[in-house]
C-alpha cells in the first residue's frame, strides 16, 4: 500500500463531484483527503484526491475515472511533485510559558499565528503533509481545540530540463 | 413554444417518434405536448419498469436510442430496474422523469425523489433540465452520449419549470459532449502484431461478446472467421454475431457453456477477445481461465482491460475499424484459408457437442419446444427471453443467424425483461414476428404489458416454459442444497389462457410435444398477441453447468456427459 496523488480535471457541471466520490465507493476506494478548486481554465475545476492503494487498482481506477463523461483528464501526481495543504489549528493556551512553548514552535516550523488572545490561539501551516503531521504531534503536548485541513493539493515540479 | 414541445421537436430532430412511455403529475405538460402532436407516439405501458425495458428492447433491436418517460417519483424509480438493465449490457437508452418544481426541489415534496443520486450508478450519466433553453442542446447530448463509443443509458430530469416555460433563445448549432468523439484508429504496428499472432499460433480461438454486436461488426468478424479458418466461441450477449450453424461457431462458453466453447477456451494457446468484459458468468474460477493461452484483448472501453483478467496485449478502440484494419493486412498474408488440426479438431467438437433435441416424450423437453421455434420462425425474426432456465435453453438450441435478432438481459440477469423487450423491439422492427421465450416466473413480473399489446395493437408472442417452478434457483437447490426447494415452487394457480382472455386476447395451452407446432403456427398466425403456455417437465436441468466458483473444465452434465473430456482428445 502507498499514498497515492490523482488529480481529475473535471468540466464544472453541477453534481460532478457527486459522480466521482460514487465511484470511489462503488469501486472500493477509500479517499484519505479530497480538494476541490477553480483552475487557470474557465469552466473547468480541478478535484485533488489522495487515497492509499496499490499500482493496479490504481491504473484501473483511472480507466474509470477517465469514462466519467464531464471528467477531462486524469494525472497521477504521486511522483515528482510539489505537494501543500494548509491547516488551521485552534489551541487553548494555559499560562505564558505555555503561550511562549507553542510560540516558540510556530516559529521553528515556520507556521503563522493567524489570532490570539489570553486563552486561545489559532494558527495557520502550509506545508507538506508529513510535516504537517509532526507539527499536530508536537502540538498534541497542549491543549488541541480544533483542527481543520484543506487536503492535499500538488503540482508538477518544473523539473530540471523544465520540460 | 413551450418547453415540452421543445423536447418532442428535439427528439423528433433525432430521429425518434415514437416513446414507451406511463404519465403523472410532473410530467402532464409533456404528454399535454404529445396531444397535440400527429407525429409523435407514445405507447402507453402499464408499468414503468416495462417503459424501461421496451425501451431497451427498441435499441437492441434497431441499434438506435430508445426512449422512455416517467414521472416523478414512483414512476422514476419504477424505471431504476430497467436502466440497470441496460447499463450492464451497454444499451443505449434515453429515459426521461418529470420532477417536482425546482423551488420545491430537496423540500420532500409529493412525488419527489432523488433520481439525479439513484440514477446515478446505473447509468452512463445523467442531467436535470431547468431552464427551457437549455432543453435541446442538453438532448442531443444526452443521445450522443448513450449511442457513441461504449453505449449506455442516459437519465433526463425534467422539472416543471422546464416543461412549461417559454423558449426565449435560439437553439445552439452544436451540442459538444466531452469523452464521447470518434475512438482514434488502432496504431499500425499493435494491427501488424495482432495479425501475426493470429497467423503464427498453433491453436488461436477467437472469442466474441457483446461489443461486436453493438459496434455492427458482425460482417468483419464473420469474413475474419473464413479467412483465416479460426474456430469462434461468444458470449450470451453475442449471439447471433455469427450463426449458430456455423461450423466453425462453438457456440457459447461460461457457467452454462458449451462443452466444446469451454474446451476451446481452456485448450486454445492465443485468445483474441473482442468487446467482452469477462464477467463472472462466462471465466469461472479466474485463475484457471485459459491459463495456457496468450490473450490480446480489443475493446472500446480501456477500464475493461486487466479488470477481471490478466492479458498479455491490448487494442483499444471501435472494434468495427480494428477488424477492417486487420482483415486488410491478412487478405495480403494469405492466398486462401488454412485447414489446421486446431480448426478441423473444433469443427469434430462442434459436432460432438451437437445432441439431438427432437424428443418426443411426455411431459414435454423444454429442448424439444426450442426446437420447434427453430422450425417455426424466419432468421430475420426476433426472440427474447426472460432470465433462468428458458433463456439458457435458448442460448444453447436456439439457432440464430443474424445480429439483433436475439435480445436477452445478460449481465444485470433482469426476470421480467422479455416480454416488454419484444413490445420494443416489435416497435422497432414492425415487419418481423417477435417471440418472447419466457419462463412462468419470469412473464408474470410484467405480465400486465399484455393490456398495452391489446390498446396499442402490438403483437409480440409470449411462449411460456411452464414448470410450476423458478427453475433455475430449484435446479441449484437440486444440486447444491440436497432438493430443499425452498420457495422456488409457483404452483399452478395461474391460468395463463384465462389471463390472456382476460386481457381480450387468445391464451393456447400446450401439453404434448405433439401440440407445439400447430400453437406456435396458430399464435404465429393471428394478428394479436397470442400466449402460448407449454407444460414443460417439471424437474428439468439445464446442463452442462459449473459448480459456484469452479473452473471451466469442471462443468458437467450435458450432451456429452458420458464422452467426458477424454473423447476430445481424441
Amino acid at each position: 500500500m502507498k499514498t497515492y496523488i490523482i488529480s481529475i480535471l473535471v468540466a464544472d457541471e453541477p453534481g460532478v463531484l457527486l459522480k466521482l466520490c460514487g465511484l470511489f465507493v462503488r469501486r472500493g476506494f477509500n479517499i484519505n483527503t479530497i480538494a476541490v478548486g477553480s483552475t487557470e481554465k474557465k469552466g473547468l475545476s480541478r478535484i485533488m484526491i489522495t487515497l492509499n492503494s496499490d499500482g493496479k487498482k490504481i491504473t484501473q481506477l483511472k480507466k474509470q475515472l477517465i469514462k466519467v463523461i464531464d471528467v477531462v483528464g486524469v494525472s497521477d501526481l504521486t511522483e515528482n511533485t510539489i505537494v501543500e495543504e494548509l491547516c488551521l489549528i485552534k489551541l487553548g493556551i494555559n499560562g505564558e510559558k505555555e503561550r511562549d512553548e507553542i510560540i516558540n514552535n510556530v516559529n521553528l516550523f515556520k507556521a503563522k499565528i493567524i489570532d490570539i488572545n489570553k486563552t486561545n490561539i489559532i494558527i495557520q501551516i502550509t506545508d507538506r503533509p508529513n510535516k504537517i503531521k509532526n507539527f499536530i504531534d508536537v502540538l498534541s503536548d497542549y491543549e488541541i481545540v480544533k483542527i481543520t485541513r484543506t487536503g492535499t493539493v500538488a503540482i508538477k515540479d518544473i523539473g530540471t530540463n523544465n520540460n | 413554444m413551450k418547453g415540452s414541445q421543445m423536447i418532442l421537436n428535439t427528439l423528433k430532430d433525432n430521429g425518434v417518434n415514437t416513446t414507451f412511455g406511463y404519465p403523472g403529475g410532473s410530467v402532464i405538460p409533456l404528454f399535454d405536448a404529445v396531444y397535440n402532436d400527429n407525429e409523435f407516439r407514445n405507447i402507453l405501458v402499464r408499468h414503468e419498469q416495462a417503459a424501461a425495458h421496451a425501451a431497451d428492447g427498441y435499441a437492441r433491436a434497431s441499434g438506435n436510442v430508445g426512449v422512455a418517460i416517467a414521472t416523478s417519483g414512483p414512476g422514476a424509480t419504477n424505471l431504476v430496474t430497467g436502466l440497470g438493465t441496460a447499463y450492464y449490457d451497454s444499451s443505449p437508452v434515453l429515459a426521461f422523469g418529470g420532477q417536482v418544481s425546482v423551488n420545491f426541489l430537496g423540500k420532500d415534496a409529493f412525488q419527489e425523489s432523488d433520481m439525479m443520486g439513484i440514477t446515478l450508478p446505473i447509468t452512463k450519466h445523467n442531467f436535470q433540465i431547468r431552464n427551457p433553453d437549455d432543453i435541446n442542446a442538453t438532448i442531443r447530448k444526452a443521445i450522443k452520449i448513450a449511442t457513441s463509443r461504449r453505449p449506455g443509458p442516459v437519465y433526463v430530469e425534467l422539472p416543471k419549470e422546464c416543461q412549461v416555460g417559454d423558449i426565449t433563445k435560439p437553439n445552439p448549432k452544436t451540442a459538444e459532449v466531452l469523452n464521447c468523439g470518434p475512438m482514434p484508429r488502432a496504431k499500425k504496428e499493435d494491427i501488424k502484431k495482432l495479425a501475426d499472432g493470429l497467423l503464427n499460433t498453433q491453436a488461436p480461438l477467437i472469442l466474441v461478446g457483446g461489443g461486436v454486436l453493438l459496434a455492427n461488426a458482425s460482417g468483419q468478424i464473420n469474413k475474419l472467421i473464413e479467412l483465416l479458418n479460426i474456430p469462434v466461441a461468444t458470449t450470451l450477449m453475442a449471439k447471433g454475431v455469427i450463426p449458430d450453424n456455423h461450423p466453425l461457431n462453438l457456440g457459447m462458453i461460461g457457467m452454462h457453456g458449451r462443452k466444446s466453447a469451454n474446451y476451446a477456451i481452456m485448450n486454445a494457446d492465443l485468445i483474441v477477445v473482442l468487446g467482452c468484459r469477462f464477467s463472472d458468468r462466462i471465466t469461472g474460477d479466474t485463475d484457471a481461465f485459459a491459463r495456457d493461452a496468450k490473450i490480446i484483448q480489443i475493446d472500446i472501453d480501456s477500464s475493461e482491460i486487466n479488470k477481471n483478467i490478466d492479458i498479455d496485449m491490448s487494442i483499444i478502440g471501435d472494434v468495427k475499424s480494428i477488424l477492417d484494419d486487420l482483415l486488410a493486412v491478412l487478405k495480403m498474408k494469405i492466398k486462401s484459408p488454412k485447414q489446421t488440426d486446431w480448426s478441423k479438431k473444433m469443427k469434430k467438437i462442434k459436432q460432438l457437442c451437437c445432441c439431438d433435441i427432437d424428443i418426443g416424450k411426455t411431459p414435454i423437453d423444454p429442448r424439444k419446444v426450442i426446437k420447434e421455434i427453430n422450425a417455426a420462425i424466419k432468421d430475420t425474426d426476433i426472440v427474447t427471453t426472460g432470465v433462468g432456465q428458458h433463456q439458457m435453453y435458448a442460448a444453447h438450441f436456439l439457432e440464430r443467424k443474424y445480429p439483433r435478432t436475439f435480445i436477452t438481459s445478460g449481465g444485470f440477469g433482469t426476470m421480467g425483461s422479455g416480454f416488454p423487450f419484444a413490445i420494443g423491439a416489435k416497435i422497432a422492427k414492425p415487419d418481423v414476428e417477435v417471440i418472447d421465450i419466457d419462463g412462468d416466473g419470469s412473464f408474470i413480473m410484467n405480465s400486465q404489458e399484455l393490456a398495452t399489446c391489446k390498446e396499442e395493437n402490438i403483437k409480440a408472442t409470449p411462449v411460456i416454459l411452464n414448470n410450476n417452478y423458478l427453475g433455475m434457483v430449484r435446479q441449484w437447490l437440486e444440486i447444491f442444497y440436497g432438493r430443499r426447494y425452498s420457495q422456488v415452487g409457483l404452483g399452478n394457480t395461474t391460468d395463463f389462457v384465462k389471463m390472456a382472455d382476460a386481457y381480450g386476447l387468445e391464451g393456447i395451452l400446450v401439453e404434448k410435444p405433439s401440440e407445439i407446432k400447430d400453437a406456435l403456427k396458430e399464435a404465429m398466425g393471428n394478428d394479436e398477441t397470442t400466449i402460448v403456455n407449454i407444460m414443460i417437465e417439471k424437474e428439468s436441468n439445464i446442463l452442462p453447468m459449473l459448480p459456484p466458483g469452479g473452473t471451466l473444465k469442471e462443468a458437467f452434465g450435458g450432451c456429452m456427459e458420458q464422452a467426458g473430456y477424454e473423447c476430445f482428445e481424441k
